[in-house]
């Protein structure tokens, strides 16, 4: 799994609610000094829920905008 | 700055309209003569109206060159990428900056000042030329922006943005965000959500984690009313 692709959190935004970390199906965030932050990128499956609760929307994910490969072999594309 | 650094630049000037006319010795005293600067994600560069007429070129990362609205709402007029040029107009005219830059990544820039960007344009006719195809370019591609603001509803807009960025992965450097394409498209994160939805369940893109894959180009053109 690349984990330089991961759920991006604006540290001046986040308030430390919590919410992003009790709904997290993969448990994939945490919290340290009062913010949120991705303590196991390698378990995200970016499913974007936390992205969509955060209420201060300090929780953003980047995308690559690609074409598919031509073949059923597009899941091996990478950059 | 290492001789290494001069180098990197020097091979990014020359991949820039502006700067490829220009011979290797030159691009490499130009280098010489350049700042280089990091801005931390969601750094302000500059803002609208500053006095600051540099030319910027980035080395890394994402930068946005955006318009806020009085109410506060952001429109974003261009999203760069590595090798991407930007305040071009004010090192041209020498007048205020036209819009606000703010890194969205960790970004690392180069800039020009303006009196280096005149003299070479004095000195080389061949890079006044490409400077002139750079501007028209520029507003060739406002003119299409205000057509899709204006003219086409959100569908089209995001299918032509996909197009656009599948075609030119610079533009989107470390990966782009929906709010990032929402303040792009002059709409809500919440509305790009639900169109990219819309167009899965059409079959014309697929997520694939962190990709957004464009599965079907030629019904992603039809909706883009290409």
């Amino acid at each position: 799994m690349n984990t330089r692709w991961k759920p991006v959190i604006n540290q001046k935004l986040c308030t430390g609610c919590g919410a992003c970390i009790e709904q997290c199906p993969e448990n994939a965030l945490g919290q340290i000094a009062g913010k949120a932050i991705v303590l196991a990128p390698e378990t995200c499956t970016y499913c974007a829920q936390c992205e969509t609760l955060c209420p201060t929307r300090a929780i953003a994910l980047p995308y690559l905008i690609m074409y598919a490969a031509p073949s059923s072999a597009s899941d091996s594309t990478s950059r | 700055m290492t001789q290494a650094d001069l180098t990197v630049l020097a091979e990014h000037l020359s991949n820039i309209p502006y700067f490829a006319p220009l011979s290797s010795g030159e691009r490499h005293a130009l280098a010489a003569r350049a700042g280089f600067y990091t801005f931390a994600a969601d750094e302000v560069i500059f803002l609208e109206g500053e006095k600051h007429s540099s030319l910027w070129i980035i080395e890394d990362g994402s930068v946005k060159i955006a318009k806020l609205s009085p109410e506060g709402s952001e429109y974003i007029l261009h999203l760069l990428g590595p090798g991407g040029v930007f305040n071009d107009v004010a090192a041209l005219d020498g007048g205020p900056t036209p819009a606000n830059a703010i890194a969205m990544t960790l970004v690392t820039v180069w800039s020009l000042s303006p009196a280096l960007v005149r003299e070479v344009i004095e000195r080389h006719p061949a890079v006044a030329q490409a400077a002139i195809e750079t501007l028209t370019g520029r507003v060739r591609a406002l003119n299409r922006q205000l057509e899709d603001l204006t003219l086409y509803p959100v569908l089209v807009r995001l299918a032509r943005f996909l197009i656009a960025q599948a075609e030119d992965p610079s533009l989107s450097g470390p990966g782009i965000t929906r709010a990032a394409i929402a303040g792009h498209l002059n709409t809500t994160p919440e509305t790009i959500s639900r169109v990219l939805a819309k167009l899965q369940d059409a079959g014309a893109i697929r997520f694939d984690r962190h990709r957004i894959l464009i599965t079907d180009r030629d019904m992603l053109r039809s909706i883009a009313a290409l």
